[in-house]
């Protein structure tokens, strides 16, 4: 009933997602850029939108508009929705909270990386050991001379894969 | 035989023709309220539910919702009748190809409410041949649904009122915590890049479409907790299962569908605690007429009887600039020195932490990532910040793995605790030399900095009037356009701006106390700076120039004042001076105000004033909404 509410635009792109990932191995499913243009993270589609900053993220994906509300693009509530599949809501969740999860992920504990860790690899004991090794590899990435050049959508994609 | 129990007509018929019989008038429509009496239609299209579950506005005449497809009648959006008898005519109809389209799969709420009152025949909640609703009510666990409240600030006039949106406590979250509940959110669809100008008209005069929608909790506390800085109140909802049901199946119904958008009365608050009102089966609205403020609905819900039974808990989400804020009083002295040391640096150099121990390290540099997320928050382009980050980060990398600390923040009266925004005044004026009266007055939104619902200390009134009312004369005293006040409570000392202070007033006020036929005008903005001394004292300096209609047109006034918040009571002191533009001194004026909370919705006010004569003003506070 609410697939029809998508953007068009997003729709598109969601069958193109969906046609590729039939035809295609697994792990295409899984392609960040796929899921970031299919599912509208990025709010428009479109490299130009790659190095938005948090703020102008959160203000796209959400349709911030101060207190005249904010609107969703695509509802939990249609149960077909491709975009709630657990790798395109991970890469959401990436994709928003990237500035806490950095954090966080420094820290080695946070409200946002355990929740990461839950919708990776559940709330058991195999968390810690997802934890650590995220924590390791993503290390490496920050720690790279080329960390400061990257772009915000770079960043995201590097920790997705990790996380993934 | 003749069986005396049965119509003669049974006993000639065979047993086939019966079934045929049958079987030919099961394929003839037959609606679901043949038999019911139109008498009895009419009524149930008239009950308050069955409207409520329409958004039916009786003063308009037609529903609030302007989405064709959620009504099954042509002219059921303005004939509540008409679209109760649609919606029991395509119960019985046959289920299309893509059964989910049937009207039993799209209005499930409406189909029980129904069902209570007519027979429905083979009713069930979800049919079987819902698969999506089915699906999604498998998925969406509920346990419990919460009414969010996130605080006015000042930084947007639009947010200056509060926002408030519902939290679906679920079972399926994943992790511990509800970043990942579903919220619902009443909100105007605002194409991107909207100029300003278009945007206040347009959200002022309708011309915006707005749903309501779903998303992730998450969403909402990295915009309004994380970005704008904002608290988040969790007010949980004591409501049985069957109303939780109710509140499932009728979210299918509504979610995606589209109303008009009115910024001032057919906000979010509004329709919110129109939603509410189908769950509770209650009147949340008590005047919509000219605005609606969303702390309403949490007024309204607290006050159905028995009175505080509503809500279940009460959670506070604090803003991340308390949280940082509280982080930095948590530090000990040498860890705030090794703080102010490193940001004081052009380029951080974490080195002088070596010296220390692992845990003190982290303490630190804990604090410092947290704050480099605030800063950049604030100033996403800083490169500076973004290269501090970075080496705090690898440096953090290095060390161990450990949560962030739980801090304690500073406790604040939760909104429904509050003064309600609506205030009545009632008091009576000395003045010296002249006569005696009194002062009623009335502000429809009175924030003010000494009250309970104070902005964090900050003040904000809108359209406030003073009648006076002597032995001579009844006059106007005073009206208050806007008054607005705003101090920098959560300044950090390493930040490298100062925290400021700045206030607007636009006000009227009567001079003659002879005649009283004698206005001034005025309008006046300053800017300054704050000192928190302590939790319960704060300083504040401010420049201020001001247009007035009488006297010297343009005037400089320098301001000093004092805000005390004793727990039990709330002082201000304040002393300007005004110069005009030629450098003359003007007038000098010195304010003291207190305010007493005596009862739940009156406080105790008194002020005296000096400028060329004493006056003082003592009176009761009555709180409403």
């Amino acid at each position: 009933m609410f697939i029809k509410k998508i953007k068009p635009a997003a729709v598109a792109s969601l069958l193109g997602l969906m046609i590729v990932s039939g035809n295609a191995n697994a792990e295409k499913e899984f392609d960040f850029g796929k899921i970031y243009v299919g599912c509208g993270l990025g709010g428009m589609i479109g490299s130009a939108f790659e190095n938005k900053t948090a703020s102008q993220v959160l203000a796209v994906s959400t349709n911030i508009t101060f207190d005249l509300g904010t609107t969703a693009s695509i509802s939990y509530f249609s149960s077909d929705n491709t975009c709630y599949n657990n790798k395109a809501v991970t890469a959401a969740f990436i994709h928003q909270s990237y500035e806490t999860l950095e954090k966080e992920i420094a820290m080695g504990k946070g409200e946002y990386f355990d929740t990461l860790a839950a919708l990776v690899v559940g709330k058991g004991s195999d968390a810690d050991q997802y934890q650590a090794t995220v924590r390791q590899q993503f290390a490496e990435v920050v720690a790279d001379e080329s960390y400061l050049q990257l772009s915000r959508y770079e960043k995201v994609e590097k920790l997705y894969y990790i996380a993934i | 035989m003749i069986n005396p129990k049965r119509p003669y007509f049974f006993d000639h018929v065979s047993v086939v023709s019966y079934t045929f019989a049958f079987i030919i008038l099961s394929l003839i429509p037959i609606s679901v309220y043949a038999g019911q009496h139109n008498a009895d239609l009419l009524s149930i299209s008239k009950d308050a539910a069955w409207q409520r579950l329409l958004y039916y506005d009786l003063e308009k005449g037609r529903s609030d919702v302007i989405s064709a497809d959620y009504f099954l009648s042509p002219e059921g959006r303005s004939d509540p009748l008409k679209e109760l008898k649609a919606t029991l005519d395509s119960y019985s109809k046959p289920f299309p190809a893509d059964a989910d389209q049937h009207a039993r799969c799209r209005f499930p709420a409406r189909y029980l409410w129904l069902s209570e009152r007519i027979h429905l025949a083979n009713y069930q909640v979800i049919h079987p041949q819902c698969v999506s609703l089915k699906k999604s009510q498998e998925k969406l666990q509920l346990d419990s649904i919460s009414l969010m409240f996130v605080t006015g600030y000042l930084g947007n006039p639009a947010s200056s009122f509060g926002h408030s949106f519902i939290k679906l406590d679920t079972r399926n979250s994943y992790g511990d915590n509800s970043l990942f509940d579903l919220t619902i959110s009443y909100g105007a669809d605002v194409p991107e890049n909207e100029n300003v100008f278009l945007y206040i008209y347009r959200g002022l005069f309708g011309e915006y479409k707005a749903k309501i929608s779903d998303k992730y909790f998450y969403s909402e506390d990295l915009v309004f907790s994380s970005t704008e800085f904002r608290d988040i109140w969790e007010y949980k909802l004591n409501l049985k299962d069957q109303q939780l049901l109710f509140f499932q199946l009728h979210m299918w119904e509504i979610l995606g569908q589209q109303f008009q958008y009115y910024f001032l009365h057919r906000n979010c608050g509004y329709e919110l605690s129109r939603i509410l009102e189908v769950v509770i089966d209650g009147d949340l609205v008590k005047s919509a007429d000219v605005y609606f403020l969303p702390i309403e609905t949490f007024f309204s819900l607290s006050e159905i009887p028995p009175e505080n039974t509503m809500f279940s808990d009460v959670i506070y989400h604090p803003s991340e600039q308390k949280v940082v804020y509280e982080h930095y009083q948590r530090l000990s002295d040498s860890e705030k020195q090794y703080v102010l040391e490193i940001m004081e640096q052009d380029k951080v150099n974490i080195s002088i932490l070596d010296t220390l121990e692992d845990g003190e390290q982290i303490e630190i540099i804990d604090f410092l990532l947290t704050y480099h997320k605030y800063l950049l928050t604030r100033d996403p382009d800083n490169e500076i910040f973004e290269k501090s980050k970075k080496a705090l980060l690898v440096q953090r990398f290095n060390l161990p793995p450990r949560a962030a600390p739980e801090i304690e923040i500073e406790q604040f009266t939760p909104p429904v605790d509050s003064d309600k925004p609506g205030m009545f005044f009632a008091g009576y004026n000395y003045l010296d030399n002249q006569d005696d009266f009194f002062t009623f007055g009335y502000s429809p939104y009175a924030a003010q900095s000494l009250g309970r619902n104070n902005m964090n200390g900050n003040e904000l009134i809108i359209m406030n009037a003073e009648i006076g009312v002597s032995e001579k004369a009844i006059f106007l005293d005073r009206f208050d356009l806007i008054r607005i006040k705003s101090f920098d409570r959560y300044h950090l000392p390493l930040e490298n701006t100062l925290p400021l202070s700045w206030q607007l007033e636009a006000a009227v006020e009567n001079i003659n106390y002879e005649n009283y036929d004698e206005f001034l005008g005025y309008f006046r903005g300053g800017i300054g700076k704050t000192w928190l001394q302590n939790r319960s004292v704060l300083g504040y300096v401010m420049v201020n120039g001001g247009l007035y209609t009488k006297g010297d047109n343009v005037l400089v006034t320098p301001e000093v004042g004092i805000r005390v918040d004793l727990g039990f009571a709330r002082g201000l002191i304040n002393i300007h001076k005004a110069y005009n533009l030629d450098g003359e001194s003007d007038f000098l004026e010195s304010k003291l105000i207190a305010l007493a909370p005596i009862s739940k919705d009156i406080s105790f006010s008194i002020e005296m004033n000096y400028r060329d004569e004493f006056r003082a003003n003592a009176g009761l506070q009555f709180y409403m909404y």
